[in-house]
């Protein structure tokens, strides 16, 4: 479980990436309890200060609600969650075109390429 | 919670700490790392009031730090030492008797959590077992200031693991400080919040760990390995 | 209070095993007492030195004790001085474990003697043994508790030594100690000013043999007569107590203040 994580990135990041990526896998839903502090700082091994950091976070980001005396829930706006499905697609075809790019394919090499891997899984 | 002003402790001609200013804050997991004989266990032992500074002042809760304090500081030290004679059971008890804040529920839950037999006597136990032990009379407490000295020194990983578990399961940070030492912080960078590094009876750096792997980009131990060259 | 009680429920288990030591070792003079004498034919002559030695052997009892319970908890400072109790409940804790167990054995041998002696001599009239059990009562544990404090400020004295240097050393540098106080405490008893404030209230022990003299003060001038050795002082008894008491807080001052775990 100690290996779950990243050494070099913090881990309030790392667990709030976590939850977001089950929202994205509909694992949660939109209105879904989280996990009380202490039971998820159990579960991944870590300070409850830090899931608690977590928390605080995916709340600015307005991905989460904590409601007074019950715990922190998914937001029930589901504009919020499809953004946050849209932003994380984006942030994986960014990094996979740019490697792309860097390893100087060309737009319609990749489009191609692209199409014909996602045939290719189809069969 | 807990301050260390301008302490130095001699012993004899050497000096273990030079100048110590320290503020330890309510509701952290501290770890307090450095190479071995760095001041770590010194540290601990003035905290506790089982050791007298040189020159300094050191306070817990603003009170001033004497054997006293050990009514609201809870010690665990590195030696394997306990009254042999004693069951599990007896070891428990006998620490619920002395402390006021000891809370016999949670030694019991914390006991069968690192699955002790309560009826086997200490001297029976295995040294992973009655490193077990220590954790649960420590922690049964529920004391403001909890200082451990080495906890993992000399386990195996299984039982490290327990520690850890046990640490983030009965620890309560809206009310306790937790203070531990280390010299291989790989054990405990994950539970941690903050990290004191001590160098030679000096502190080189006091941070908050996930600040650092923000603001560095570097794990823990690239980190320290940076600060001690 | 129920702290030092279970504090003090540990301390008779940690020292039992001088307790069962001593039985052992006062059991066997007398049951090897009792053969050798009938052996030999001199049964109560031996028995008599027996009984003697193992009632004399209780005056070191409590030394040997605090020196085991002593030693055991010094290679575990760091759980003994870890409490908010004061050093003083602490050493009375042992202290008082160390009485009751003295006192076991110590009835134990009275009482078999007591017996030994009704049986075998009849110019003791039972008064006289009971006065000559009550007399070496107070003696013995009066001594015990002397030598026992007496310990315990010279171990907190080894203790504070070596802190800084080895057993060894601390042990020589402490005996010098011993030798030293111990001198200038007999000078100072010496001094004719404080023979005369401390000798005061003697008791005639040639009394005691045929019966208690309660009204010794009225025989102060008859006593001096007699021979110095069997003449206690009230005064004496006072001023030791006063000693122990000041030795026992200083021992208390010592750990508190320069022992280190």
């Amino acid at each position: 479980m100690a290996d779950l994580f990243h050494s070099s990135k913090p881990i309030y990041e790392q667990i709030a990436e976590l939850i977001k990526k089950q929202i994205i896998r509909g694992e949660l839903h939109a209105g879904d309890k989280l996990p009380s502090v202490r039971e998820m700082a159990i579960e991944v091994n870590v300070n409850p200060n830090t899931v608690q950091r977590t928390y605080r976070e995916l709340e600015s980001m307005e991905i989460a609600r904590s409601k007074r005396g019950q715990g922190t829930f998914v937001t029930e706006d589901t504009e919020v969650l499809a953004a946050i499905r849209e932003e994380m697609k984006a942030e994986i075809l960014q990094n996979f075109t740019q490697q792309m790019y860097e390893m100087g394919y060309s737009k319609e090499e990749i489009k191609r390429g692209l199409a014909d891997f996602l045939k290719e899984r189809e069969d | 919670m807990i301050k260390l002003t301008d302490v130095t402790k001699k012993y004899g001609t050497k000096t273990a700490l030079e100048q110590v200013n320290l503020t330890l804050s309510k509701g952290k997991l501290i770890g307090l790392v450095g190479e071995n004989g760095s001041g770590k266990s010194t540290t601990l032992k003035l905290i506790a009031g089982l050791n007298h500074p040189t020159n300094g002042e050191i306070t817990v809760n603003g009170e001033k730090v004497t054997r006293k304090i050990a009514s609201s500081v809870s010690y665990l030290s590195e030696l394997d030492e306990y009254y042999r004679f004693f069951t599990v059971k007896d070891a428990i008890e006998f620490q619920a008797s002395q402390f006021a804040d000891f809370d016999m529920e949670k030694a019991y839950e914390i006991m069968k959590f690192m699955k002790l037999d309560p009826e086997k006597k200490l001297k029976h136990l295995s040294k992973g077992n009655r490193g077990r032990v220590k954790i649960v009379l420590t922690l049964g407490r529920n004391a403001p200031v909890v200082l451990m000295d080495e906890p993992f020194s000399g386990l195996d990983p299984m039982v490290r693991n327990s520690i850890v578990k046990g640490l983030i399961s009965f620890v309560d940070l809206e009310k306790q400080l937790i203070l531990i030492t280390t010299h291989e912080v790989m054990e405990v960078e994950n539970i941690l919040d903050e990290i004191v590094a001590i160098k030679d009876g000096s502190i080189i750096a006091h941070d908050n760990v996930d600040d650092i792997r923000k603001e560095n980009e570097q794990s823990i131990v690239d980190w320290m390995t940076e600060i001690y060259e | 209070m129920s702290a030092w009680l279970a504090l003090t429920k540990k301390e008779f288990r940690l020292g039992f095993p001088v307790f069962i030591t001593a039985l052992i070792l006062y059991a066997g003079m007398m049951v090897g007492a009792y053969f050798l004498g009938k052996q030999i034919n001199h049964e109560e002559a031996i028995m008599m030195t027996a009984f003697t030695i193992v009632i004399a052997l209780h005056v070191l009892f409590l030394v040997f004790y605090l020196y085991y319970t002593l030693s055991s908890e010094r290679k575990r400072l760091h759980l003994w001085l870890h409490t908010p109790m004061s050093i003083a409940e602490l050493l009375l804790s042992k202290l008082f474990t160390g009485i009751v167990f003295m006192a076991i054995t110590f009835i134990v041998s009275l009482s078999v003697a007591a017996m030994f002696f009704n049986q075998h001599f009849d110019f003791f009239n039972e008064q006289t043994i009971f006065n000559i059990m009550g007399l070496s009562t107070i003696t013995v544990f009066n001594g015990a508790i002397w030598l026992a404090v007496t310990f315990v400020f010279f171990w907190s004295i080894f203790l504070t030594f070596s802190q800084r240097i080895n057993d060894f050393f601390s042990f020589i540098l402490t005996f010098i100690l011993f030798l030293i106080i111990g001198w200038i405490y007999s000078l100072i008893l010496s001094i004719g000013f404080v023979e005369t404030i401390t000798t005061w209230g003697p008791i005639n022990v040639g009394d005691i043999l045929v019966g208690f003299e309660f009204g010794y003060m009225d025989n102060a001038f008859e006593a001096n007569t007699l021979s110095e050795t069997s003449i206690f002082y009230i005064g004496h008894f006072i001023r030791d107590l006063i000693v122990t008491i000041i030795m026992f807080f200083a021992a208390c001052w010592m750990i508190d203040r320069k022992v280190e775990v």
